[in-house]
């Protein structure tokens, strides 16, 4: 149903190292780490962030299968993306032609660096959902972005609207599922027909998501007056995160690692 | 209409490591007419199998026979309809009618045949048709709403009814009423399959009732056969209807009484029996026999305030014992009042105010206990 095809990246609730660093540390490795990949330019370079992303992976005890499932779609635009630049990107040592279309060594090596790249950010990026709480990361956020408060930026309010949102993606979902089958049960058919008819046969379907919505949103916000929420002002966690000098030493690797990318592009 | 589901299996998000199974080799026959609840603790598959019945979801493995027909298509589904849980959670209708129309629309009804079918469905549920007709369903109460929800899966004129925990949100008032047209329902002739957590429900009004656990039928059969499977019944998280602990107890305790009643009507009729096969002394006797007075200090004396938390840390069962008595009691003395009121047993609703007081005034401690886990 729909819930499992748009989850990704989904927390995957394991103990690693991975899971124990401090989620400003990630959240910045992550950052680094995509920077990093487009300032790369050669195999070696593209070679070596692969194998620390495998390390990566394998540290975070998340299994293949886990990351695979939220990387389907993104795969199969790295596909596209692939076979489009192979056919378009121009080269010297063309292999094949026929009109405007042609194969050289370069599109393939080219189309399959665009391709590893961009599975690797996707995949590093899934990796950071995968092993933090989505209350982690938005905690996090809202760290990272206190500084910003100085020039009038709601870090705390941008935090807890994401956190909010992030939380009630699942459920809305199941709720969707859920509202889907019951107008099914109805005889509702839902997306077929001409054009009109298919648009019309969703309001079934959003009419109640709504609805329910706005309940939601009604509940939650009467729940969070009753705990006399006032927003950030003064409010305490219950889990304060420590940085560690572990974090450091992660943190510390990948600006090396970015460094290193640097120098490798202006000696090449 | 038959609906014979033949070693069924289903399994929830196949292929994935939070792959669950549902439903495992389940088994049924259920023929046109019948009355049917369907038990089981949460989790235990009932609201799979009321959507596979429904034709939403296809088994994993395993057939679903609709009559005799061996190629169930989505015309065949037709004639099987289905209340979910909590159902105004689906309504979109500008009007009530537009909302009951809804189903029957998209079955084919022509549009002229609609405002008849929506009128005739509004009947059935006492809901007045030219009074709500234009009323936003959104607008009416919640025991209105739940009306017209069922009303929406009457007017596409079902041959089976499933219903979904009908009765779960529903004052006392409103609950009696669905009992009252669920049973209606079936005597025009509908097959109803009744999803329910409340085993007085069950035992009162389901002539066959179907008890699951972890997607597996465990017991299959009339309310006197199921629930006389008391270990089976507990091993799925699941308690007897209080009445027939009520008699079970009484025998127990040396009562001669048969101890198969299911319901508080039969239970009555049980220790009525009992108690008018002897004259006044040797009642007094019998009961004190029983229950007697003395039992009856030391418990009260045992239930003062400052053995609350004692009591509190009681498993269900000692809870039971501990209440049982006075409730028992209560409940014989009451008994044999009406007894000697004169020979003739009570008319039915006086069996109801007279034997329900003492039930349902002080706290049913299995269920209570149970449902907090």
């Amino acid at each position: 149903m729909f819930k499992e095809k748009l989850l990704i990246g989904q927390y995957y609730a394991v103990a690693s190292p991975v899971h124990r660093l401090d989620a400003r540390c990630k959240i910045i490795v992550t950052l680094i780490y995509m920077i990093t990949l487009f300032i790369a330019n050669n195999w070696l370079a593209w070679a070596t962030l692969a194998i620390v992303f495998l390390l990566a992976l394998f540290l975070s005890r998340v299994p293949l299968k886990s990351l695979w499932r939220g990387l389907k779609v993104m795969a199969i635009f790295c596909i596209i993306t692939v076979v489009i630049n192979i056919f378009v990107y121009p080269g010297e040592h063309i292999l094949w032609s026929w009109r405007v279309l042609s194969i050289s060594t370069e599109g393939i090596s080219h189309g399959l660096a665009m391709g590893l790249r961009l599975l690797l950010l996707v995949a590093f990026a899934s990796l950071l959902t995968l092993t933090t709480t989505p209350l982690a990361l938005t905690d996090g956020l809202e760290d990272l972005m206190r500084p910003l408060e100085r020039i009038h930026v709601p870090a705390h309010e941008i935090a807890m609207m994401t956190s909010i949102a992030l939380r009630f993606v699942p459920t809305i979902l199941e709720e969707f599922d859920h509202i889907v089958l019951a107008q099914k049960a109805r005889g509702a058919k839902i997306g077929e027909g001409k054009l009109i008819q298919r648009l019309m046969s969703f309001i079934p379907l959003m009419v109640p998501l709504f609805v329910a919505a706005f309940r939601r949103a009604d509940d939650l916000a009467q729940a969070m007056e009753a705990k006399c929420y006032r927003g950030g002002k003064g409010r305490t966690r219950w889990k304060v995160s420590v940085w560690h000098r572990y974090d450091t030493l992660v943190l510390a690797f990948f600006i090396l690692l970015m460094a290193a990318a640097i120098v490798c592009r202006s000696i090449m | 209409m038959r609906l014979i589901i033949d070693h069924v299996n289903y399994i929830y998000e196949e292929g994935t490591i939070t792959e669950t199974a549902a439903l495992h080799d389940v088994s049924l026959t259920i023929e046109q007419g019948e009355m049917i609840a369907l038990i089981g603790h949460g989790g235990s598959g009932k609201s799979t199998l009321a959507l596979m019945m429904a034709g939403l979801v296809s088994p994993t493995s395993g057939s679903l026979l609709l009559s005799n027909h061996d190629r169930p298509d989505a015309s065949l589904f037709h004639s099987v309809g289905l209340v979910f849980q909590y159902p105004e959670q689906q309504m979109f209708g500008q009007s009530v009618f537009e909302e009951v129309a809804f189903g029957p629309r998209n079955y084919g009804v022509p549009e002229d045949y609609l405002p008849a079918r929506v009128r005739q469905a509004l009947e059935e549920v006492d809901l007045p048709a030219d009074e709500f007709w234009h009323r936003s369903p959104f607008l009416l109460s919640g025991g209105q709403k739940r009306r017209v929800c069922i009303a929406s899966v009457i007017a596409m004129n079902p041959r089976v009814i499933i219903f979904d925990e009908p009765s779960a949100g529903l004052d006392e008032a409103g609950k009696a009423w669905l009992s009252a047209l669920i049973r209606r329902l079936n005597s025009e002739g509908r097959t109803v399959i009744w999803i329910t957590h409340n085993m007085e429900e069950a035992a009162e009004h389901a002539r066959r009732i179907i008890v699951l656990e972890h997607g597996k039928v465990v017991l299959d059969g009339t309310p006197q056969q199921v629930f006389a499977e008391e270990d089976v019944l507990r091993r799925a998280n699941l308690t007897i209807p209080y009445a027939a602990r009520l008699v079970r107890e009484l025998k127990r305790r040396g009562a001669d009484l048969p101890g198969q009643a299911v319901t508080v009507e039969h239970a009555y009729r049980e220790i009525l029996s009992w108690l008018q096969r002897r004259d006044a002394a040797a009642q007094e006797m019998e009961i004190d026999k029983i229950i007697s007075s003395d039992e009856m200090e030391s418990l009260r004396s045992s239930l003062r305030p400052e053995s609350v938390d004692a009591e509190e840390s009681l498993s269900d069962d000692e809870q039971w014992e501990r209440r049982t008595a006075e409730e028992l009691r209560t409940l014989v003395l009451n008994a044999r009042e009406t007894a000697f009121v004169g020979p003739n047993p009570p008319a039915e609703d006086q069996i109801r105010t007279d034997v329900e007081s003492p039930l349902s005034s002080s706290p049913q401690p299995a269920q209570g206990g149970k449902e907090d886990v």
